[in-house]
C-alpha cells in the first residue's frame, strides 16, 4: 500500500467525522497553545533577564583577581600574564595597573590615579570617548583622563610644602580650569612627601582624548596609559628599585575579553584552575537564568497537563473509531491487507490530529502572543518596561511544538493501532 | 492428482465454549481441483463456513493440514504470510456483501488493488473494467446504501475478481437476495470464474445453487457424508 494511500484514507476517515475530529484536534490546539504560550513567556523572562544584564555591561568580559586559599596567596604577575592570554577563547587579556603620580598642566597641578592598561584592550572595555580618540599600541607617554579628574586641576597653595590638589576641594568648581587637550602636560612621581634628596624625573606627556558617556564609572577617576608606560615609570620611579632590585610588576584586577560568549564557561574554569578569583556578568546571568528555569518548569509544565488531556483525547477518539470500524478492519484484512498498514492507517489518523492541532495551535499561540505584547503589555497594565517583549515565540518552538504534537499525535494512536492490528478478521466481521 | 489444487488433510476443528467443547469440523478430507466450481451444502451448523474459513486462511485449524498448490501449508502460516497469500491468491464473496459504505461501487471494487501496491490509474481502470463485467457500468460512483441487495452482492464478487484471484471463496453468496436475483448472482459468478479458469468454492444451503456446481459435497455433523461429480 503506498504511502499517499494511506494519507489520504487517514484524512479521508477523519472527514467522515468531521464533529468529533474537530473536537479531538481543538483538544489539540489547546493543548500545544497552553504549552507555547507558557513557554513564550518564560522565553520572554529570560530575554528581559539578558537585555538587563547586557545594559550592565559587556557580558564577554572575565574580570580576575588574585587567588586566596588558606594562607595561600596567588598572585598575578608578568608570567601569570602570560598564562592567562595563552588561554583557548582569550582574545585579549590587560590588567588594570594602578599608580599614582602628578600631572601639571601650566599652572595647575593635580595628583591622581594612573591606570596602565593595554591599548588593544581598550575597545572592548565599554569605555565612552567625549573627545579625542582612544590610545593605540604606538602611543607612549600619552594619556586619556578620566571626566572627573578635569575638574580637581588646581593652582598650586603652596609651591613648597603642600602640593595641593591632592585633598578635594568641595569648593571647585565642577568646570575643568583648562583644557588638557590643547596644552603641554608634565608627569612627576613626586608628591612633594619624600625626604627632598630623591630627584624625580619630570616627563613631558600629552592627552589624547576625554573620557565621557553618562555617570561615573570605574574610570573616571583614572587617568588611562599604556601599560607598558606604566610599568616603566613604576620601575624608574620606586625608590626600591632604584636602590638596585629588580622591579617586578604585580596586578591587583585583570580584565580578560572572550572571543565569543561560548567561551567563558571555558575560560572562567582555567582561570580557577590557576588559583585565581574570576568574576563575570555572563556567571552571574546564568546563575540567574538557573532561578528562571523554575519558573520555565511550572509554566511548562501547566502546558504539558493540557497537552497529556489532548493525547488522552486522541486516544479515546481512535479507540472509539476502532469499535465502529472493527467490520470494515476485518473486512480489509479478508481482503489481504497488510497488518503493517492496518496500523499505519490509524497512526496517520492520529498524527494528522496531532499535525493540524500543532499548527493551528501555533496560529493561536502567536495571536496570544501579539495579544499578550501589544495590548496587554503594551497599555502598560503590567510593569513590563517597553523594550522587552513579554511572550517570544522562538523558530525553536515552532518546530518543537509542530514535532512535539505530531509525536504526541503518533504515541496516543499506537495503543489504538495495535488493538486494530491484532482485531481477529473473521470475528470482526461476524460482529453485526 | 496433478491436477489438484488445494488439499484438505484430517482438518479438524474443535471450539471450546468455555469447558465445552464443540467440534464443528471432524477430520475432513477433501480435494479441489483448478477450475472448478464446488458447492458445499449441509444443514445449519454442520460446519460449512468453518471449513471455508480455515480454507481461506482466517481461522486456525485445530488439527490437520491446508496444502495449496501441493506445497503451500495454510496451517504453518504466520499472520503476516497469511494476509500476503490472501492478497495474491484468494478473493471472498460475503453472504452479507461487506462493502465499506463511503466508498463508491468503483473505490469498493479497487480495494484489494489499493493492498496490492497499484497505483490509482491501474486499479481504477480494472475496477471500472469489472464492475463493467458484472453489468455494473453504470453504477460506477454510487455508494453501497444507494444500491439494491443484488447490486451490492455483484460490487462485492466484482472485488473478489478484481485482482484475478486463483481461488475463490463464497459464503451463501444469495443468502439475502430473492430467487430471481440469486440465478443472476449465480450465473454471473460462475460465468466469470469459469471464463478465467478459477477455482470457485460456495457454501449454500438452497438446492438451486447445487445447480451451478461441478461438484457438490454434502456436510452433517462436521463430517463430509458425500462428495458428487456431475
Ligand atoms: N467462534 C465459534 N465459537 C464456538 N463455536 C463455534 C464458533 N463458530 C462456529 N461454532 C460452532 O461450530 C459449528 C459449525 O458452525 P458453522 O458456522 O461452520 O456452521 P455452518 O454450517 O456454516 O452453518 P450455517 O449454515 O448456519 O451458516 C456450530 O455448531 C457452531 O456453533
Ligand atoms: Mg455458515
Amino acid at each position: 500500500m503506498g504511502s499517499l494511500d494511506i494519507l489520504a484514507m487517514g484524512a479521508r476517515n477523519l472527514w467522515r467525522r468531521k464533529v468529533r475530529s474537530l473536537l479531538t484536534v481543538l483538544g489539540v490546539i489547546i493543548g500545544t497553545a497552553a504549552i507555547v504560550v507558557m513557554i513564550s513567556l518564560s522565553v520572554g523572562i529570560e530575554d528581559a533577564l539578558v537585555k538587563q544584564f547586557e545594559n550592565m555591561g559587556d557580558l564577554s568580559i572575565v574580570e580576575v583577581w588574585p587567588g586566596f586559599s588558606g594562607n595561600e596567596r596567588t598572585m598575578i604577575d608578568t608570567e601569570m600574564m602570560d598564562k592567562i592570554s595563552a588561554i583557548e577563547g582569550v582574545e585579549v587579556a590587560t590588567p588594570l595597573m594602578n599608580s599614582y603620580a602628578r600631572i601639571i598642566a601650566d599652572r595647575y597641578e593635580v595628583t591622581t590615579s594612573i591606570m596602565g592598561i593595554k591599548p588593544e584592550a581598550l575597545p572592548y572595555l565599554g569605555i565612552e570617548i567625549s573627545e579625542g580618540r582612544l590610545l593605540t599600541t604606538e602611543d607612549d607617554l600619552h594619556m586619556l583622563f578620566g571626566s572627573q579628574v578635569l575638574p580637581r586641576f588646581q593652582i598650586p597653595r603652596s609651591t613648597s610644602n603642600m602640593r595641593g590638589g591632592y585633598y578635594p576641594d568641595y569648593n571647585q568648581s565642577t568646570e575643568p580650569p583648562i583644557d588638557v587637550m590643547e596644552v603641554n602636560l608634565r608627569l612627576s612621581y613626586d608628591m612633594g612627601w619624600g625626604d627632598g634628596n630623591t630627584q624625580y624625573e619630570l616627563y613631558r606627556a600629552q592627552a589624547v582624548g576625554i573620557i565621557g558617556g553618562d555617570g561615573y564609572n570605574r574610570y573616571s577617576y583614572s587617568v588611562i596609559m599604556p601599560l607598558d608606560t606604566v610599568i616603566r615609570l613604576e620601575q624608574e620611579n620606586n625608590s626600591n628599585n632604584r636602590s638596585g632590585g629588580r622591579y617586578e610588576p604585580e596586578f591587583n584586577q585583570v580584565m580578560v575579553k572572550a572571543a565569543t560568549l561560548d567561551d567563558i564557561d571555558h575560560i572562567t574554569a582555567s582561570i580557577q584552575q590557576l588559583g585565581l578569583q574570576s568574576h563575570s556578568l555572563s556567571e552571574m546571568l546564568e546563575e540567574a537564568k538557573r532561578s528562571t528555569e523554575f519558573i520555565r518548569l511550572i509554566l511548562g509544565g501547566i502546558g504539558a497537563i493540557s497537552m497529556l488531556v489532548a493525547a488522552l483525547g486522541i486516544t479515546n477518539t481512535m479507540v472509539m473509531s476502532i469499535y465502529e470500524r472493527t467490520r470494515e478492519i476485518g473486512v480489509m484484512k479478508v481482503l489481504g491487507a497488510k497488518l503493517a498498514d492496518i496500523g499505519k492507517m490509524f497512526l496517520v489518523e492520529s498524527a494528522l490530529i496531532g499535525f493540524f492541532g500543532g499548527v493551528v495551535g501555533l496560529g493561536v499561540s502567536f495571536g496570544i502572543s501579539y495579544f499578550l505584547n501589544n495590548i496587554i503589555a503594551g497599555a502598560g497594565m503590567i510593569g513590563i518596561p517597553m523594550q522587552a517583549r513579554m511572550s517570544i515565540i522562538p523558530p525553536w518552538l515552532v518546530i518543537l511544538a509542530l514535532v512535539f504534537t505530531s509525536s504526541v499525535g503518533l504515541i496516543a494512536g499506537l495503543y489504538p493501532a495495535i488493538r486494530a492490528m491484532r482485531l481477529s478478521a473473521l470475528e470482526a466481521i461476524r460482529t453485526e | 492428482m496433478s491436477n489438484t489444487q488445494i488439499a484438505v488433510k484430517d482438518l479438524s476443528k474443535i471450539y471450546l465454549m468455555g469447558k465445552e467443547r464443540v467440534a464443528a469440523l471432524k477430520k475432513v478430507n477433501l480435494e479441489f481441483e483448478k477450475g472448478k466450481v464446488y458447492c458445499i451444502v449441509g444443514k445449519s451448523g454442520s460446519g460449512k463456513s468453518t471449513l471455508l474459513n480455515m480454507m481461506a486462511g482466517l481461522e486456525k485449524p485445530t488439527q490437520g493440514e491446508i496444502i495449496y498448490f501441493s506445497n503451500n501449508h495454510l496451517e504453518k502460516m504466520s499472520e503476516g504470510k497469511l494476509a500476503k497469500f490472501r492478497r495474491q491468491n484468494i478473493g471472498f464473496v460475503f453472504q452479507s456483501y461487506n462493502l465499506m459504505g463511503q466508498l463508491t461501487a468503483l473505490e469498493n471494487v479497487a480495494m484489494p488493488l489499493v493492498f496490492k501496491g497499484y497505483s490509482r490509474r491501474i486499479r481504477n481502470k480494472a475496477a471500472k473494467l469489472m464492475l463493467e463485467q458484472v453489468g455494473l457500468g453504470d453504477r460506477i460512483k454510487h455508494k453501497p446504501s444507494q444500491m439494491s441487495g443484488g447490486q451490492q452482492q455483484r460490487v462485492s464478487i466484482a472485488r473478489a475478481f478484481v485482482s484475478r484471484p486463483g481461488i475463490i471463496f463464497a459464503d451463501e453468496p444469495t443468502g439475502n437476495l430473492d430467487s430471481r436475483t440469486s440465478e443472476e448472482v449465480m450465473e454471473l459468478i460462475t460465468k466469470i470464474a469459469k471464463a478465467n479458469g478459477q477455482t470457485l468454492v460456495l457454501v449454500s444451503h438452497d438446492e438451486e445453487t447445487a445447480d451451478y456446481a461441478d461438484t457438490v459435497i454434502s456436510f452433517l455433523d462436521g463430517r463430509v457424508v458425500d462428495v458428487y461429480n456431475k
